[in-house]
Parts: C-alpha cells; structure tokens; sequence
C-alpha cells in the first residue's frame, strides 16, 4: 500500500477535515503528516511555499476558490501539476468529473466518504 | 428547467436521502414519522410538522428547533431545509467529532450533513449526468429567513430526537 509523508485535505467545513483524516487513518492508509486548508486559496498557497505534499483531498464547493478553480490552477503550474488529487464532493455531476479526471484528478469520491472509498482512491500500490 | 417538482417522488426522494444520510454519516436512524410525509402545498413549519399525531411526534413541542438551509441553483432553483432538535445537534457533534460541546468548530457538522443532502437528493430525484450548482449552506436564526413555497416536507424520529426536512421552490433570485 502507497503511504504519503504529507497529505493536504481541503474543505471549508471543520467537519468534513475531520471525517476525511478519520477515514483515511481508519483505511490503515499511512499518512506522515496533515495540512489542513479551508479553501482553494489557502490550498494554493500552501502547495506553494514549499511545503512537500505528496496527495491532495479537495472538496469542490467552497467559498473564495472553489475546488474546479483550484484544481486547474494546480495542474496548471510546473511546480504543482505532478501533484495527485482525489476530489471528494457531495455532488456527482458527470461533466464535472470528466473535466476533473481531463485535468489529471485520480479519483473523484461522492461523499459521504468512508474507508473503504478513501482506500480504494488512496490505496493503491505504492 | 423550471420548478414544477413531482411532489410525490421528491417527498420519497427527500425522506429516503435524509434517513440514508444521517445513517451512514452519523449511525443515527431516522424513522420517517408516516403520516408527516406532506406531499401537498403545506403550510410553513411550525404547521408542517404539527401535522403528524402529537402521540408520535418524539421530543418536546415546546422546544425551538435548530434550523438550517441549503440554496440549489442548479438544475432547479430551490431551498433545502432542515429543523432539529438542539438534543440531536449535540448527539451528531458527539458520534462525528467526539465532542460534548456543540461550539466552536463544531457549528458545521449539520451544514456537511445538509450539503450531503442536498447532492444526495438532487441525484437521487433528477439522476446522474444533470448540471448541479449549491450555495453553501447556513444556519437561519430568523422567524422570517426561509421563502419560497413548500414542495414537500417530512418529520422524523431520530432516536427520540425531533428532525424536519423541507424542500421549498424559489421562483425568483436577483
């Protein structure tokens, strides 16, 4: 099983951060560290200072920057755009999910989210 | 594509999200009250969920429900609604966050609960493969917040706790 030595989860509500960590830790998957961001902004800001995150988990409807318009900007920047991201969102909008997989998302997770969702979009063979 | 929901198929459509929801989010079981299911015009809240028998109504009728709201833009222009109880409020801040105290960071766990909702419903009235677009959801504090007439709306038993759900058509935004 892959593990990650910084995973950045990005929603606007406390809540979701909260069940998403859960989720993840409970599908045994290894994750070193946790950055939390409450929007697609403070998202960017973070992949963009320097830190080394090696998995994003983004919600797409939140204020400031939602998480379509994050997305792009991250798999538009050289700095970024090798970046995974697995979008979880409370919506399955098809036209949605097929311009995010286009950009280059992994997985596009319908909440709510459990376990065994978040090993089958994380999981995967190291 | 205008607002004229089916009543009868967005009363089941509603009813069956919010129990699957608080289910599978919370571990809470949410009994549709049967005789509280209004597919008809219904009257504002405080009527819609007197509508049930006192007898079979959980939780005290003097006590003021929390009460929040989702605003869909797409593909229909409507409100989601939710009313409960303050006890169950406390019980889903307890299983999700571990939480005795509702404060804080704690606020947003009805606001998820409700944005789940409201995609679950949506899909599970319109299908797969429609355009959604939501508003972030928000706690109402005033008598006179909510607008729009009722489509449809639903009580339930949550483990002895008071819970409402109510869709509501939004003919006009500017």
């Amino acid at each position: 099983m892959r593990a990650y030595s910084k995973a950045l989860i990005v929603d606007d509500s406390s809540t979701s951060r909260m069940i998403l960590q859960r989720c993840i830790d409970m599908a045994g998957i290894p994750v070193g560290e946790y950055l939390f961001a409450e929007n697609g902004l403070e998202a960017l800001n973070i992949l963009l200072s320097g830190r080394q995150v090696d998995i994003v988990i983004t919600d797409i409807n939140m204020p400031k920057m939602d998480g379509q318009t994050f997305v792009r900007l991250v798999k538009g920047k050289t700095e970024t755009s090798g970046i995974p991201i697995v979008v979880v969102s409370s919506i399955a909008e098809a036209s949605v999910e097929e311009e995010l997989k286009a950009l280059g998302v992994a997985f596009v997770v319908k909440k709510p989210v459990s376990p065994q969702k978040m090993l089958g979009a994380l999981g995967g063979e190291a | 594509m205008n607002e004229n929901f089916d009543r009868e198929k967005a009363c089941a459509c509603l009813a069956e999200t919010v129990a699957a929801v608080f289910a599978d989010m919370a571990f809470i079981d949410a009994v549709t009250l049967a005789e509280s299911i209004a597919a008809e015009p219904a009257a504002e809240p405080a009527a819609a969920t007197e509508s049930a028998p006192a007898s079979s109504r959980p939780g005290p009728s003097s006590e003021v429900l929390e009460r929040c709201a989702l605003d869909v833009l797409k593909p229909v222009s409507c409100r989601l609604e939710l009313a409960l109880s303050p006890g169950l409020h406390r019980k889903i801040v307890e299983i999700l966050l571990g939480e005795s105290d509702v404060k804080g960071g704690a606020d947003d766990s009805i606001l998820e609960m409700l944005n789940v909702i409201a995609g679950g419903f949506l899909t599970s009235y319109f299908g797969l493969g429609v355009e959604i677009k939501l508003e972030l959801p928000r706690y109402l504090f005033l008598e006179d917040e909510s607008g729009g007439d009722i489509v449809c709306s639903a009580d339930f038993d949550a483990e002895g706790e008071r819970l409402s759900a109510i869709l509501r058509s939004i003919r006009y935004r500017y």
